[in-house]
């Protein structure tokens, strides 16, 4: 199905809608206007893009996808990316080539530079609210970083799917105490050499190790926090390659390879190859254990001085052919039954984005419910959680990374 | 198998060059080759970029390093391992050589790179309970700056595919009397078989290996895994542009394919010159005899721990180093392949069903419509025409015509580039045995009346029908190692078992790469067992002396 999205009809109804106050009850009794959005998604095939490159979050989606088709009649066919910056400069270029209505792309998964580049351009459908049941149940008010995206105000354009802290992670086995604070960390990487890497730029987590080297070496906050022009960039990040230039020689092969993606540095770590790994998932490493891809021994820190952390969304293009069904998909993520899957270790691991406050008994309990395992740490010990720099800071740090060590594409 | 194995043999020379004067052929490859140039319309200041990226002339040096240094150690081992079975010194192959063939590339590479990593298989097994090792060195080993694991990986790859080649044409060579008389003359056994036998085999084998020889030149799936990383080979760099999210990169990448043309040309055509009646097996004094059947003898049992490896790792559980063997093996496996890989599966299996179907139709055309050589003689140049193109090469040209017929990106894309190489090898199969079916038979035939689709079916299926079987066989199989024709025309989106082994070795999951790798490797062998078990048809007494030898007799 193609048909087009008559926004100005439904504009119209959820204006309504959305003054109602049975807008705030539970999913099952759901207002009329989403009911009708329903009927239309009905028999729609939503083309979700996606990151695919964890086996594990892959699988989730497809669950997602048989649950959509059974309640909803909907099927959601995963876009696997490498990254999603490949789904933007797709959509873009279709805007662009005049394909206004029926995109290749319906939903996709997106969080700072990207969705800046989306915002910009005015590619985004929304605001997303109106359409949303489960909208009034997100932790908007606990939780700033569910309407901040990379210190970009989403206004909507964006519905929050989880959220996200960088970790560490190590092999207990190996290294009996984690380094405490950043300057531990580098003194192990000295002590030890050969034994740590990380993922290449701009593999995600490896720019977000980048980024956390400005926390390191002092960067005021403030700075971080807003656009940075070349000059500055190249003062203020001067200390970070001073670091890298320092550290690479006692890195995993003398720091002239780098994994290309996080998920080779977690096969590293499973093979001891390395001692550390990391990622922006902190439930991740309990993840890889149950899924018999890490050793039982791996545990999780962060240094005492805090990590990043960020949200992730889900976005419909202003060129989507399935805008009913991605809306349809998006209410279903959100819903607490979603979430609570996502949110358990076996699963996924991911965060939630709810306020457990505001859901019924029944549903707080689906989240009670998952078990906590022994490689997560709990929230309490995650603190302070950063926020992440402007996106001019990831891409300023990616180019120059390239430049300085990269040789490749 | 064995048999249907066979049937891929060389029928005759493929004498293709030699077909053509000289001169003419030597013109028309040029201009092809500026016809395909003029066809990838690479911009000038997209060359420009490409010769100004960071790194490109090491990549440059290095794609034609490992090419021409794989390519001449599977030419050489190869000289001498036929040499070693002619002379009766090693027990012949047989059915060893069939799943050797039947592994995909992206799968041997994987697996190798568990065997000969610092936390891989060989150290396990060997350094670290002799050194006491806790935790694997820090050797840059796969991916080492001077490609050597690549070269490895790729030679071993491309030998049980020239020896296969080498055995079937020397099954086909009466040269007994040669033999004999070099014997009179006073030539040692293996003397005779430098002189007489090999010069004959290798120019069989010219053009295979110089299909080798582009492969090593425009591979990306044994160069991703194997090969070193800033920068990798340049044929990466082209996949790396392809896939880049940047839409400008595409040109970079256009550019860069008709840069690799520009290369291979002189490159090919210098290892065809210089090759000629050079490298051939050492002159089998007894120190290099015992060396040459020692180095093979270490490299037979590294082939076969690289498919263990791969069966091991498909089925393990956690295998922290230095543990020789993984602490149990998990058997959900069946259930991640029912999860994860059965929507690749479903499209390998669609993909090489039609591929080979499709390809054998092509071919059957394809050789109604090729004139007869005026040499009885093997398949000709253009047979071998798109074996000899770099594989990002083929695969953008392909790419710009499906993006025409606004096909990019989807199957049928992806079945055209899978046809593209198909197509060749079942010609290969097809090529003798079609040209020895007996006319006189169907000149009978036609004058009792029997129309073109009467004697296709009723007298040459029957009496081919095992050489077809092989040719579905192995179109099905060489659909199933397809790797770079799937993703630059699949755009990433199609994902068959040969991508997906690559897909998963990338994100860090060792088990789904093994399991999807080990499955592309086990359907080919099921269709290679099941074509063995196909049976001519027979012709009565009186037909009988004009009957063809069926190739699996």
């Amino acid at each position: 199905m193609t048909s087009g999205f008559d926004r100005r009809r439904f504009a119209a109804v959820f204006a309504a809608a959305l003054t109602a106050p049975r807008w705030l009850r539970a999913a099952e009794d759901v207002p009329a206007e989403i009911a009708q959005l329903r009927a239309r998604a009905r028999g729609q095939t939503v083309w979700f893009a996606a990151w695919g490159g964890s086996p594990e979050i892959n699988r989730y989606i497809r669950w997602a996808g048989e649950q959509l088709e059974q309640r909803f009649g909907i099927r959601l066919e995963h876009i696997r990316l490498r990254d999603t910056a490949e789904a933007v400069a797709r959509i873009i270029a279709e805007v662009e080539a005049g394909r206004r209505e029926d995109g290749s792309i319906d939903l996709i998964w997106i969080n700072g530079e990207n969705f800046r580049r989306l915002k910009e351009r005015g590619l985004l459908f929304g605001p997303l609210p109106p359409y949303l049941s489960n909208w009034s149940r997100l932790d908007l008010a606990g939780n700033p970083t569910l309407t901040l995206d990379f210190t970009l105000p989403t206004e909507g354009l964006e519905a929050p799917w989880g959220t996200a802290q960088f970790v560490f992670l190590y092999d207990s086995a190996r290294v009996p105490r984690p380094p405490a604070d950043w300057a531990a960390l580098f003194e192990a990487i000295r002590a030890r050499p050969g034994r740590f890497t990380y993922p290449q730029p701009p593999d995600f987590v490896g720019s977000t190790f980048l980024k956390h080297l400005l926390y390191a070496e002092g960067v005021p906050r403030e700075r971080l926090l807003a656009p940075v022009d070349g000059a500055d960039f190249q003062r203020l990040a001067q200390a970070v390659f001073d670091r890298l230039d320092q550290l690479h020689p006692q890195m995993w092969r003398k720091g002239r390879s780098f994994p290309r993606t996080q998920g080779q540095l977690h096969q590293l770590l499973a093979d001891g190859e390395v001692d550390f790994s990391m990622s922006f998932n902190p439930a991740e490493a309990s993840n890889l254990i149950l899924a018999g891809r890490m050793p039982a021994t791996v545990r999780t820190f962060i240094p005492r001085e805090g990590t990043i952390g960020n949200a992730h969304f889900l976005a419909i293009p202003i060129n989507a052919a399935h805008k009913e069904g991605a809306l349809v998909a998006i209410d279903f993520l959100l819903s607490p039954e979603a979430q609570a899957r996502k949110a358990d270790p076996a699963v996924w691991g991911d965060g939630t984005v709810l306020a457990m406050d505001r859901l019924t008994p029944e549903e707080r309990a689906l989240f009670e419910r998952v078990p906590r395992h022994p490689a997560t740490l709990p929230p309490e010990a995650r603190r302070p959680v950063l926020p992440e720099p402007h996106p001019d800071w990831m891409e300023r740090l990616e180019q120059a990374w390239i430049a300085r060590y990269g040789r490749s594409g | 198998m064995d048999r249907a194995l066979r049937s891929l043999r060389l029928s005759s020379p493929p004498a293709a060059l030699a077909a053509l004067p000289g001169g003419s052929a030597a013109w028309l490859l040029v201009a092809a080759v500026l016809a395909l140039v003029a066809l990838l319309t690479p911009s000038r200041p997209a060359l420009w970029a490409v010769l100004a990226w960071p790194g490109v002339g090491e990549a440059l040096l290095l794609s034609l390093w490992t090419a021409l240094a794989s390519t001449a150690l599977a030419w050489v081992a190869t000289g001498w391992l036929l040499g070693l079975w002619e002379l009766g010194r090693l027990p012949r192959p047989g059915l060893l050589l069939a799943p050797l063939l039947a592994v995909p590339h992206a799968a041997f590479a994987v697996g190798l790179a568990f065997l000969l990593a610092p936390s891989g298989w060989l150290v396990r097994l060997v350094l670290a309970p002799l050194l006491g090792l806790e935790q694997p060195p820090d050797w840059p080993v796969p991916g080492d700056p001077l490609g050597l694991a690549l070269i490895l990986g790729l030679a071993l790859k491309e030998i049980p595919f020239l020896l296969f080649l080498g055995l079937a044409a020397r099954a086909r060579l009466p040269l007994a009397p040669e033999l004999a008389c070099a014997r009179t003359l006073g030539c040692d056994s293996w003397h005779a078989y430098r002189r007489v036998v090999w010069p004959q085999l290798a120019q069989r084998l010219r053009l295979p290996v110089l299909a080798v020889l582009a492969y090593g030149l425009g591979n990306t799936d044994m160069a991703t895994v194997l090969g070193p990383d800033l920068p990798p080979t340049f044929a990466v760099l082209v996949l790396r542009w392809f896939l880049d999210p940047d839409p400008a990169r595409l040109e970079l990448a256009r550019a860069g394919a008709a840069l690799l043309l520009v290369l291979a040309l002189p490159v090919l055509a210098g290892w065809a010159w210089l090759t000629e009646g050079r490298l051939t097996p050492p002159r089998g004094h007894q120190g290099e005899a015992a060396a040459a059947t020692a180095f093979l003898l270490l490299l037979t049992p590294l082939v076969v721990l690289v498919l263990c490896a791969l069966l091991l790792w498909a089925l393990a559980g956690p295998w922290p180093f230095p543990a020789p063997w993984p602490r149990w093996l998990d058997l959900r496996v069946a259930a991640r392949v029912g999860e994860d890989l059965a929507a690749p599966l479903a499209t390998t299996l669609r993909l090489g069903l039609m591929a080979a179907v499709l390809g054998l139709v092509l071919a059957r055309l394809l050789l109604a419509l090729s004139p007869r050589p005026r040499q009885a003689g093997g398949p000709p140049l253009w047979v071998f025409l798109p074996l000899l193109l770099p594989e990002p090469v083929a695969a953008l040209l392909l790419q710009r015509l499906a993006l025409a017929l606004a096909l990019d990106g989807r199957e049928p894309a992806v079945l055209l580039g899978h046809l593209l190489y198909v197509v060749p090898y079942q010609l290969l199969v097809l090529w003798g045995p079609w040209r020895r079916l007996p006319a006189a038979l169907f000149e009978a035939a036609r004058s009792l009346g029997a129309g073109p689709l009467r004697r296709l079916g009723r007298l040459e299926l029957p009496l081919l029908a095992p050489v077809y079987a092989a040719a579905l066989a192995v179109g099905f199989a060489v659909s199933t190692a397809q790797y770079a024709t799937t993703l630059f025309l699949g755009a990433g989106r199609v994902r068959t078992l040969a991508s997906e082994t690559l897909a998963y070795a990338a994100v860090g999951d060792r088990r789904l790469a093994a399991c999807a790798g080990l499955i592309a490797t086990l359907l080919p062998l099921l269709a290679f067992l099941a074509a063995a078990g196909v049976r001519g048809g027979r012709l009565t007494p009186a037909a009988g002396r004009t009957a063809p030898r069926s190739p699996l007799r």
